[in-house]
């Protein structure tokens, strides 16, 4: 207990060391801070008169200035429509207007603008009191930008790519007060959108039509009017270098509390969608559907020994016909949510419960679809390991050496057997060029399967360096991993190696099939 | 050991924050005390996060260019504490820096000034190497978490501040988050 205790401190320790940081140089904070009060002072000064103590928070000012608003209106513009005006503004003050607070507003029709061959559209905005969720279709991006299919390796890559295009999307409105109010939205999900597949199945290179962007807030002010999108990456829209911003016209209307369920909650949930595999057991918790989309909000639970799933080989197919390839999208919707559970049996001491959320993309299903399917093929565990070892490599090693090896060792029963270690000569790719650097290699055993489960990768690192790509294909003599070698790295004519993740393919296949509700007539 | 970091002592300098944020909306002048804590504190984090010196101080200067000019709408009530606030200020800009130049690598501190002696450093950057791999297979928020907390060195109020959740729920976040790194780091004795 005392040892869990000093490695526990000895942890924390070590995690704000890591976290330290470098102190700023004191002459840096010196001139900014005499920049900054300076430029503070001088624009104090240019204000004079009236302006001089003019302070939004002092509510004389503020009340003097609405008065003085009042009286401008009223003259200008004339009583009655000041009054309609009014009348407006007192809709929102609950037991008075016409609008309660606790109501949901939703987009009257789609906003849209279009240039340059790109289309921005406004395909939802929910405001209820709990939260704002806005859904926006953007077409026309520049072919060059959208990823390939490799993405699905990538998963953040959707999100990545908008977030490099679109600096800020702002929601505007005017306040009672008359104030123009604006928030900059958080970017919670960003994902592209496919054609529907042809009759005779989704061909592999089949590009995205667009992007669906996901986006939420806190509640915001009863009269958001505008969208408003900053372009940031050169090319994207033509000549709207370095930006360039679209202000859309939106209208929002009351919907019931009924209407709003429907919008906020647009997915279904299946029922005994899960199969399980090896005590692996996977899932679907939600779907959600558009013209556009399928996304599959599943989750797998398995023991932690197990180690952490990543999943490649998977289909999804309805009674009408297999859709795209799922691909792994990043669940930022929980952005500041913690993205898996970890749930501990009650016995002390007994193995942990891991469960782990994931979602997944794909093309829309036909409106005519009753049945839907995913398959999953294996499933790739990522086992974290501490094994060590050492290589006698001598003082001061040679390319071209062979060191015999007899290292034997298991991940949760799967067993390993290294037994060579070579020097070479590798590409090393840094900022200056490409470079030829020694490195060290392993070959294992050529037996790399056992009890339905493939050895795919093994990841060595030493002292803190991990080690260069390891190989993932299942050659007769496999080599895998390799790390520059630095002769500071040998003491005594060895280096200490050791083993940080091995990569296991467990087979399954699991298949999880549920029904489609109809639309209601 | 305590889960906070040693900040406490300091935030007591901070008691009449708000009163030194009300003088500095109506007087940008008065910013001066409020800069002093705060600088050292941004310009850690954009380092941490940016990895080059220049860069970092541009985008501090930057942070309270902004910040000072943005002030006078800063609404506790709104906003939540002013820490919270600015350093929302900074993760934005740090993510405008990013969006014009490619990242570094996160973790990938200099240790060779921290520790003693050939072996001090070898064993350091042993567990560093291994703290790096935990660190590096934590998702991005979990990793700005740590950031705001360990290198920022924010209270839990203004991390929450920061990430849009209580008080009480960052601090639950944050105490799973270092339970499971610290389950990996023990499981493997927390060293090769």
């Amino acid at each position: 207990m005392g040892n869990t205790k000093n490695i526990s401190d000895q942890f924390e320790s070590l995690l704000r060391s890591y976290h330290k940081s470098k102190e700023p140089d004191p002459a840096y904070l010196a001139r900014i801070r005499t920049d900054l009060l300076t430029a503070a002072s001088k624009k104090e000064t240019k204000r004079s008169g009236f302006f001089n103590k003019w302070n939004p928070t002092n509510w004389r000012y503020a009340v003097a200035a609405a008065l003085l608003l009042i009286i401008v209106a009223v003259s200008v513009i004339g009583p009655s429509q000041v009054w309609a005006q009014f009348e407006s503004w007192i809709a929102y003050l609950p037991g008075l207007g016409r609008v309660e607070l606790s109501g949901t507003r939703a987009l009257e029709e789609p906003a849209i603008h279009s240039e340059g061959g790109i289309s921005f559209q406004v395909e939802q905005f929910i405001a209820s009191p709990d939260e704002t969720y806005i859904s926006i279709h953007i077409t026309g991006l520049a072919s060059s930008l959208i990823p390939s299919s490799d993405s699905s390796y990538f998963p953040g890559l959707p999100s990545t790519l908008i977030a490099s295009s679109v600096s800020s999307i702002y929601i505007q409105w005017d306040d009672p007060d008359g104030q123009r109010k604006g928030v900059a939205m958080r970017m919670a999900q960003g994902f592209p959108t496919f054609p529907p597949c042809p009759s005779e199945g989704c061909p592999n290179d089949i590009q995205p039509d667009g992007y669906d962007l996901l986006l939420v807030y806190d509640p915001l002010g009863p009269d958001v009017n505008q969208v408003q999108v900053q372009w940031l990456t050169y090319g994207m829209v033509p000549g709207a270098y370095p930006t360039d911003t679209w202000t859309l016209d939106i209208s929002l209307t009351q919907i019931s509390d009924e209407n709003a369920q429907d919008l906020l909650q647009p997915g279904y949930s299946p029922l005994s969608a899960e199969d399980s595999q090896h005590g692996i057991t996977i899932t679907v918790d939600n779907v959600f559907s558009s013209e556009s989309w399928t996304i599959i909000d599943a989750s797998i639970a398995m023991l932690k020994s197990v180690g952490q799933p990543n999943f490649l080989r998977l289909s999804l197919s309805t009674d009408t016909g297999d859709l795209l390839e799922p691909i792994r999208i990043p669940n930022d919707l929980y952005l500041n949510s913690i993205s898996w559970q970890n749930i501990e049996f009650e016995t002390p001491g007994a193995p942990t419960l891991m469960v782990w959320p994931i979602l997944w993309q794909s093309s829309p299903i036909e409106a005519q679809a009753n049945q839907m399917t995913l398959s999953i093929e294996s499933i790739d565990l990522y086992h974290g390991v501490a094994f060590v070892f050492d290589v006698e490599t001598g003082q001061d090693p040679e390319v071209g050496t062979t060191i015999p090896l007899d290292i034997s060792f298991d991940v949760d029963g799967f067993p390993l057997h290294i037994y060579e270690a070579r020097i070479v000569l590798i590409p090393e790719i840094n900022q200056s060029g490409t470079n030829n650097v020694m490195a060290i290699e392993f070959a294992l055993d050529r037996v790399l399967s056992a009890d339905g489960r493939n050895l795919r990768a093994v990841w060595f690192s030493q002292y803190g360096h991990t080690f260069m790509d390891p190989i993932i294909d299942r050659q007769p003599e496999l080599s895998i991993g390799r790390l520059v070698l630095d002769p500071d790295m040998i003491r005594d004519g060895k280096i200490r190696v050791s083993v940080s993740w091995v990569v296991l393919e467990q087979e399954g296949p699991w298949v999880i099939s549920w029904d489609i509700p109809q639309e209601k007539d | 050991m305590s889960d906070k970091p040693e900040i406490d002592s300091r935030n007591d300098l901070l008691k009449d924050e708000d009163t030194l944020v009300r003088q500095s909306q109506e007087n940008p002048g008065a910013f001066g005390p409020l800069f002093d804590f705060y600088a050292p504190l941004v310009y850690r984090y954009v380092l941490h996060r940016i990895g080059d010196v220049s860069d970092a101080e541009d985008v501090t200067s930057r942070i309270f260019t902004d910040a000072l000019q943005s002030l006078i709408r800063y609404r506790p009530k709104r906003h939540g504490s002013f820490g919270g606030w600015l350093f929302t200020i900074a993760r934005r800009r740090c993510a405008d820096h990013f969006r014009v130049s490619n990242p570094l690598p996160l973790y990938d501190s200099d240790l060779k000034d921290n520790v003693a002696g050939p072996l001090d450093r070898v064993i350091s950057r042993d567990e560093h190497g291994r703290l790096k791999e935990i660190l590096n297979s934590l998702n991005d928020n979990d990793q700005e978490l740590l950031r705001l907390r360990f290198t920022a060195e924010l209270t839990y109020q203004q991390v929450g501040d920061v990430i849009g959740k209580s008080e009480g729920a960052t601090k639950m976040r944050v105490g799973r988050l270092l339970k499971r790194m610290k389950k990996i780091w023990e499981e493997n004795d927390g060293k090769y």
